[in-house]
């Protein structure tokens, strides 16, 4: 196989399929064989200038917030070995934040290929100052593993395309793992009687108390006030929010990702409906891997191919997929290719290969080419 | 199996094992890794900051009171740019007050820490046996623009 430092699209070979799991996990998550339509060419650079600015951003709001720290109340991260007292009250902090831009700006100009490992080294230091005072908040760890993704995927490989499918893979692959490990840390925190409706109304109250501090007053809203009267809502609120997080990991097999993220969405909306927490960057960073997520679905189930088949199918005792009513190969056309997860349904009329591809739906790999001929 | 998918095997496999590695020896927490212990401890009493401003020619009063009890009106933190987290967990871990401390939390609060007489109060929270929610306010400290008043039970600026 050979790479090219400029943009093209990867050309695998017929035989660098993998077999056996360790490489079918692989193949599942990062996909490299499929070609790359330039609508996936566009988002993936899409999404990298946005995990970009929002590191940008970061960067500089975190210098600005050190300036107002004295005292390193609790040591975080790299601060647990080096005394980053020197970074509080001073602009040595919007230094590193130059810094950070400056190593940016040449990792995405392609001229130095550890450019972004660079910025990740910084940011962590500016993070392990920032949050010093004893509280750390989670709001930037989805974007800043995307960013990982990236930055591991411009040192390691050297065609766009390839660097592409691993940051998305990647990203995928460790978003669903944070959800289930915060699912695993409240079941070993508190245990099975996590789910318990009487903590909503703990974090509720707790909660209340920070909107009153920061605004000077707090008006509940009708959610908050319909969970702190009934139990029985608070307990289930609790439950599908615990299940979600903990189902996270499926995040890995494309098929699960957009209703995993549909629930991770739901579970946001109703942690800042209950506790008034907004989590903006990772909210945003979720409704953008549920557009390639969402092109996996309209391409598996096959919208635009059902459509096609409806209006092209012949009568000759086909069914609706076109498929001759023998139980058996509808049943490994439809529902055992689409627990396969990995390709889509294999069509039986031709029309569907020529009218159905979606903005985000691969074309047709080697092997389900083989299949159609 | 390709190259290509190898070394993203390699990069997958090095990166959990880093990740860890980092968290295990850092209590959970390395950037951008994370055990993502947000909200495990549920059930647990928690503490706030809230800040009133006083009169000046107000006699700090100690005393355990309810919402409704306080003494001032709501300052706002949003008015000098800081979250209640951080003020909070300042105000949690500090054992001892002393004047570098102190100096440190009108460093949070300032430039209103200069002008006002700010009155730091504690919102602890827990279930009570009929599991109803009970919040409790500790006045802590009185910060005057030239002088602070420190809770008796709590260590007294030299």
């Amino acid at each position: 196989m050979e790479y090219s430092r400029n943009d093209l699209v990867h050309q695998p070979s017929q035989s660098a399929i993998p077999s056996g799991r360790w490489a079918s996990f692989l193949s599942t998550v990062f996909n490299f064989d499929a070609e790359e339509t330039k609508l996936e060419r566009w988002f993936g650079k899409a999404f990298e200038l946005f995990i970009l600015a929002v590191s940008v951003r970061y960067s500089w709001f975190w210098a600005l917030q050190i300036q107002s720290f004295q005292v390193v109340v609790e040591p975080v991260g790299v601060g647990s070995h080096v005394d980053l007292s020197f970074l509080l009250g001073s602009p040595s902090a919007f230094v590193l934040a130059g810094l950070v831009t400056a190593v940016i700006v040449l990792g995405y100009t392609r001229r130095w290929r550890y450019g972004y490992f660079a910025a990740i080294i910084l940011m962590h230091i500016l993070f392990a100052a920032r949050f010093s005072q004893g509280k750390i908040m989670h709001s930037s760890y989805l974007a800043a593993m995307a960013f990982l993704g990236i930055a591991l995927a411009v040192s390691a490989f050297d065609t766009e395309s390839v660097r592409r499918r691993f940051a998305l893979g990647f990203t995928f692959l460790f978003c669903g793992l944070g959800y289930t490990f915060a699912g695993i840390c409240k079941l070993v925190g508190t245990g099975l009687s996590w789910p318990n409706g009487q903590h909503l109304r703990m974090w509720i109250g707790e909660k209340a108390v920070d909107t009153y501090a920061t605004h000077g007053a707090v008006d509940l809203n009708v959610i908050q006030n319909l969970v702190l009267d009934h139990y029985e809502l608070a307990t289930a609120i609790l439950i599908v929010g615990l299940f979600t997080e903990l189902v996270g990991f499926l995040m890995w097999r494309p098929c699960f990702r957009f209703p995993l993220l549909v629930g991770l969405l739901g579970l946001h909306v109703g942690i800042f409906l209950t506790m008034n927490i907004v989590f903006a960057v990772t909210t945003l960073v979720l409704c953008l891997l549920a557009i390639p997520a969402l092109g996996f679905w309209t391409g598996h189930i096959g919208v635009s191919e059902r459509l096609a088949l409806l209006v092209c199918r012949r009568d000759r005792g086909q069914d609706s997929l076109g498929a001759p009513h023998t139980g058996s190969r509808f049943r490994k056309t439809g529902c055992a290719s689409l627990l396969d997860c990995r390709f889509p349904p294999r069509p039986v009329h031709p029309m569907p290969v020529l009218l159905s591809y979606s903005c985000f739906r691969p074309r047709p790999s080697g092997r389900l080419r083989r299949l159609l001929r | 199996m390709s190259t290509v998918y190898r070394r993203a095997g390699r990069l997958l496999i090095g990166t959990l094992v880093l990740y860890g590695l980092l968290v295990a020896t850092h209590r959970g927490e390395f950037w951008p890794f994370s055990i993502y212990p947000m909200f495990s401890q549920a059930g647990q009493p928690w503490s706030r900051v809230i800040v009133h401003e006083v009169p000046q020619a107000w006699t700090p009063a100690w005393d355990t009171v309810s919402l409704d009890k306080l003494h001032g009106k709501p300052f706002a933190l949003k008015q000098v740019g800081q979250g209640n987290k951080d003020i909070s967990e300042y105000v949690a871990r500090t054992k001892d007050w002393t004047p570098e401390r102190i100096s440190g939390l009108r460093a949070l609060l300032s430039p209103a820490s200069s002008q006002r007489n700010l009155l730091v109060i504690q919102a602890r929270g827990r279930l009570s046996e009929r599991d109803s929610l009970i919040v409790e306010h500790v006045p802590l400290l009185l910060l005057k623009p030239d002088t602070s008043f420190v809770h008796p039970r709590l260590s007294s600026p030299s």
